[in-house]
């Protein structure tokens, strides 16, 4: 059966077997909210058909759903089609492309650049690419669509479905439920109650350590919950893992949120002493008038009006960051 | 990509400083200029604003040596930082043979950092070129600052890495410039993780910045093998 998030309407499939009698409640992997999951009803699951939301999911919330399309052409603006090559035509230089031929690249790299390479033949050289990958992004790079994250995200909460596609990277993709640091969602989740047990996170932490310093790092799926409890066992201790590296993911929400916190902070960088003068005299709003502007018209370019208009991303970047915590936009 | 000139026998390649605005990008272009001879390195082309902000581009082409008779000539650029400059950050970043990121340690910078290097993954994956099998370091600026934030703090929210599913990959490798740390190594949940070099810099300073330019000018060297 599918539940619906009633916070981010994000779908998730769920075995109805997993499902106590007197139900459950459930924290979604994308935004962090809880829902509350009943069991089926006993006059069969055509009743649970898709898109049915949680018994708790507010049509309120159905608008708050993000648009991922719009989001995808992120950048589109640039000249992406047509890039031209006339900024480095200034070098002298320019010829034309040609396979390296190995020979000029092979034992003669002792160059000054090449730094104790002396002797070693191209061959050599290849295999000891310190930054080649071949294969390794290959399952990172094919991200599934959001759609598809949140079915994963429930397999750390329930054994996996075997419709859901995608297998190979299920856990690792699986996206977190919030952030400790942050005073997002995973916090509204934990206090809101018990969940099912999968929600707190388990295991071996990721060798990279936790950003918790960055306490407003966006607080979305794929930016790690990072707790020290206790290990759970299971595919639910490795479904919480967040994606190894969530810049080969593919989460609009979190990229909308941190483009939006990241044009309010280069506003901020770029006009220091402006910025002082605006929280001291309290004019913010006029001083940056245009900066706003140009930066809000540059967040709707990239996530699109809709996403934009029905999120709260920007203004509480201009809230968090431009205006130090007040709330004066 | 690389232009090798069989003619005039010269190999000719493309890195690119990118990073968030503000980071240091420009002052890393500015040092290399500043202390390379006059008879390896060009002029340092700078399109900037009134204020010294990049506007498009910084170009410094500066050779370094001589392979088996080929010149090798390589061109530095940086991109503008700031976000809404997208359009000619990915002009730039057109036939890049290397990637430099400098990302600025400051801790009020992390999500521009974030945001920079989220950029870079999207711009590259547009072209078609896959940062994870490019040469690719990080930098580290601003070290020398009170609120720079550690370099585990930097490495988890930049640097993360790339799975390694090719089990002839899946062995630790040392990095040469950390001892005791590994570009390659296994994560405590099995996955096997590369990581970009990173370096900590001073740019204003000039350091870490010729330890940077090496590391990757060695590793664009090596992938034209």
């Amino acid at each position: 059966m599918n539940v619906a998030c009633p916070e981010c309407s994000s779908v998730f499939r769920v075995d109805p077997a997993k499902v106590p009698a007197g139900g459950v409640r459930a924290r979604c992997s994308v935004c962090g909210g809880v829902m509350r999951v009943d069991s089926p009803p006993t006059f069969g699951d055509d009743a649970w058909s898709p898109a049915v939301p949680g018994r708790s999911a507010t049509p309120a919330h159905a608008g708050r759903q993000p648009t991922p399309r719009r989001v995808t052409p992120l950048h589109g603006s640039s000249t992406a089609a047509s890039p031209s090559h006339s900024p480095w035509r200034t070098s002298p230089l320019s010829s034309t492309t040609t396979p390296t031929h190995p020979a000029v690249v092979g034992s003669g790299m002792g160059g000054t650049v090449a730094h104790g390479e002396t002797s070693t033949p191209s061959q050599g050289v290849t295999a000891a690419s310190g930054v080649g990958t071949p294969a390794g992004a290959a399952p990172l790079v094919a991200t599934p669509p959001r759609s598809s994250t949140p079915v994963r995200g429930h397999q750390a909460v329930f054994p996996p479905d075997t419709s859901t596609t995608d297998h190979s990277r299920s856990v690792e993709d699986t996206p977190g439920v919030g952030h400790p640091g942050s005073s997002g969602s995973g916090d509204r989740a934990a206090a809101a109650g018990p969940t099912v047990p999968a929600a707190p996170v388990a295991g071996p932490p990721v060798a990279t350590p936790p950003a918790s310093r960055f306490g407003h790092f966006p607080p979305s799926p794929s930016t790690p919950p990072r707790r020290p409890t206790p290990p759970a066992s299971g595919l639910a201790d490795r479904a919480q893992r967040p994606p190894i590296n969530p810049f080969l993911a593919n989460d609009p929400n979190q990229k909308a949120k941190r483009l939006a916190r990241a044009l309010v902070s280069d506003i901020v960088a770029y006009h220091p002493q402006q910025r002082e003068q605006g929280l001291r005299e309290g004019t913010l709003r006029q001083l940056f008038k245009d900066e706003i502007k140009k930066s809000y018209e540059e967040y709707v370019e990239q996530v699109g009006s809709e996403f934009a208009e029905s999120t709260a991303h920007f203004q509480d970047a201009l809230n968090e960051i431009l205006a130090s915590g007040r709330k004066m936009f | 990509m690389s232009m090798i000139n069989y003619a005039s026998r010269e190999i000719n390649c493309k890195i690119v400083y990118y990073g968030p605005g503000l980071g240091g990008k420009t002052t890393n272009l500015e040092h290399v200029y500043g202390k390379v001879s006059p008879d390896t390195r060009g002029k340092l082309i700078s399109l900037a604003t009134e204020t010294e902000r990049t506007l498009f581009f910084d170009f410094l082409p500066v050779d370094l040596g001589t392979i088996r008779g080929f010149r090798t000539r390589f061109h530095l650029y940086t991109v503008p930082g700031q976000v809404y400059y997208n359009a000619s950050r990915k002009l730039i970043l057109k036939g890049v043979d290397g990637v430099v990121f400098v990302a600025d340690s400051q801790m009020e910078r992390m999500e521009a950092n974030q945001e920079s290097m989220q950029n870079l993954y999207d711009n590259m994956t547009e072209y078609g070129y896959d940062i994870t099998r490019m040469p690719f370091v990080v930098q580290y600026n601003k070290r020398d600052l009170p609120n720079a934030a550690s370099l585990g703090e930097l490495q988890a929210a930049l640097n993360p890495g790339w799975e390694l599913t090719e089990p002839s990959r899946q062995r630790m490798v040392a990095d040469p410039g950390r001892p005791g740390e590994h570009l390659v190594s296994q994560l405590p949940t099995g996955e096997w993780v590369e990581r970009a070099p990173y370096f900590e810099a001073v740019a204003v300073g000039g350091e870490g910045v010729f330890d940077t330019l090496k590391a990757v000018s060695k590793l664009v060297l090596k992938s034209l093998a």
